[in-house]
Parts: structure tokens; sequence; C-alpha cells
């Protein structure tokens, strides 16, 4: 027997005295609030942890290692300055990703995730080597200084534990852009889907 | 109206679809200060539904992909006949495309065409052609699982 469409519905309407909702409001709204505060806390965890360590840097730049050369004050800037240059970014990433609103029509609502996601795909591109590129090339420039204070073989350690960190966080960020790279993806074709005819 | 989108939306999943709808609520309720009065609360709701839906496929892709046949297993078994044609409804609405699942069960809770297209945030024309299309393959995927 073919179904018919109104067979289809007199379904769903049967089956609509079957659901029933396990939460009561108040129970919603703590869950809200929680979602809330857990989602702000995860945002400024990142920015936190970065302005910890440029806060680590300028003490052990300023208090411990004096440094004299041109070189290292360089170095010193690169490395400080690139940490900054993402600090300013998560923090544009953070202003983007507020300014989605879910109340939107489903196609507007797409398209605003998806130029927050294209503003990732462009940071995790040029910005983020850019910046690695800096603080790598900062951090060698006070090696030549750094080699009139340490023996030889722990300047290489440093050098080479820099390589051995550098590949760990590289690992890291690359996982990231790869996740990210396939909710690009899949918003795209969710946007072609919301078009077609 | 909710809970019963997202048991459509995750193909009958009866766990995943709470989750959803916990989901939609939680959205619901922070935007709601953001609420200007443009449109009505039900299409408001709608809004966040749909777009909470296609959010949580994406963060979620691996949870979300259950396979039909799972789902069917488990309600077949059930000695019910109405339980079995729901389930097999729910099954069937679980073949369509996600975007084309929001729609078709949107039209099943009878909401106007026109107020769709203002969830969907596409023209009414392109959404008739569409609804027409989406209902006759619900129909096929019914067919070939009576």
């Amino acid at each position: 027997m073919q179904t018919e469409f109104n067979d289809i519905k007199q379904l769903w309407e049967k089956d609509k005295t079957s659901v029933q909702n396990s939460l009561d409001s108040s129970t919603i709204i703590k869950l809200a609030e929680q979602k809330k505060r857990s989602t702000t806390r995860t945002q400024l965890a990142n920015v936190s942890i970065l302005v910890v360590v440029v806060l680590a840097l300028l003490a052990y730049f300023l208090l411990v290692a004096k440094f004299q050369f041109t070189l290292s004050h360089i170095g010193e800037v690169l490395m400080c300055g690139s940490i900054l240059l993402r600090i300013a970014i998560e923090l544009a990433s953070m202003f983007y990703a507020k300014r989605i609103d879910l109340s939107e029509a489903a196609l507007k609502n797409n398209d605003s995730i998806l130029r927050y996601y294209s503003f990732r795909k462009k940071i995790h591109g040029t910005v983020t080597i850019t910046i690695i590129i800096f603080y790598s090339v900062g951090f060698y420039m006070l090696t030549p200084e750094f080699s009139h204070w340490f023996p030889l073989w722990l300047l290489i350690l440093i050098d080479l534990s820099y390589i051995l960190a550098a590949l760990i966080f590289s690992y890291f960020i690359r996982s990231a852009i790869r996740r990210e790279m396939t909710a690009l993806n899949e918003i795209k074709r969710l946007r072609e889907d919301l078009l077609e005819q | 109206m909710v809970l019963q989108m997202c048991r459509g939306y995750m193909k009958g999943h009866e766990e995943l679809a709470k989750d959803l709808a916990q989901e939609v609520f939680i959205n619901v309720w922070n935007a709601l200060p953001g609420f200007k009065g443009n449109s009505s609360h039900k299409t408001w709701i709608y809004r966040i539904t749909v777009n909470s839906c296609l959010n949580y496929l994406r963060n979620k892709k691996e949870q979300a992909n259950i396979p039909i046949e799972t789902i069917e297993q488990n309600h077949t078994d059930d000695s019910q006949p109405l339980e079995s044609e729901i389930a097999k409804l729910y099954a069937a609405i679980g073949l369509l495309p996600e975007i084309d699942r929001l729609i078709i069960m949107m039209v099943l809770n009878e909401i106007d065409y026109d107020e769709i297209a203002q969830v969907m945030g596409v023209s009414s024309g392109n959404l008739r052609v569409r609804i027409h299309r989406i209902k006759k393959n619900l129909k096929n995927h019914l067919n070939n699982a009576n």
C-alpha cells in the first residue's frame, strides 16, 4: 500500500503525545548559566595562558637576564611582540564568536559562522606561521648573548629542546587547524544545501 | 515541538535527541535577552532549534553519525505496531539530508511555508519546490521500508 503524506502527518501527530521533555525550567536555567560561564572561562583560559607567558618573558628579560646586545633586544621584542599579536587575534576571535546570533535565519546564521571560520582559516595560515617564525627567530637571536653565560653543551641543549618543543606545539596546532577546516567544509556544504532548490 | 524535532533530526535516537533538546533550551534561554519581537516567539524558537541542530551536527559530527539500522533494531523489537510505524517514520526522516529533515519536520508541525522560509532564510518559491521533492523522497523511503 502506498503511503500518503496525510498518513505520515497522522503518524507524526500520534507520536507528539509520547514526546515529553524530562527537564524542568529551573534545571534548564541552571544549565544555561553554567554553559555561559564555562564558554567564557574556556575562551579566557587561552588568553590568560598567553598573558602569563608574556609576563614571565618580560620578568625574565627585565629582572633576571638583562641583555646587553642590540641583537638580543630585537629578539626580546620579536618574542614578546609575536605573543601579544596572538593575544590580539584571540580577542578578535572571541569578539567574532560573540557576534554569532543563533536566532537569525539558518542561512544568515550559517554565513556568520562561515565568516568566523574563514577568519580562523586566515589566522591559521599566514598569521600563525608568521608568529611562529618571529618567535623562533627572536629566540635564536638571544643565542649569541647566551653563549657568554652558558657552556656550549648547555647552549646546544637549549636550542635543541626548543626545536623539540616547537615540533610538539606545531603538532597540536596542526590538529586544531584540521578540526576547524573540517568544520569549515561542513559549513560550506550546509550553505550549498540550504541554497539548493 | 522541540524534542520531537530533535528526535527526528537524530534519526529517532532518544538519548541524543534529549541532549540536543537540552542544548536548544539552553540556547533559547541565553538568546532571550536579544529577542526583539520582530517575529513571533514560535518562529524565533524554530530558528534557534534549526541553528542548534545544524551546529550540534558540526560540533559532534562523529556522535551524530548514527546508523539507521541500529535505531530500527531498537524500535522494531517492540511488539506494538504503532511504535514500529513511528520508528519507521523516524528512520525514513533520518535518510533525508539534514536540511531536508528540518524542513519536513516543520511541515509536519503545520508551520506555514512562508514561516519556514523565514526560519531557513530562503525564498518561499524555492522552498515550495524543495518541499514537494522532500515529501516525495520521504514517501519513497517509507514505501521501501514497508
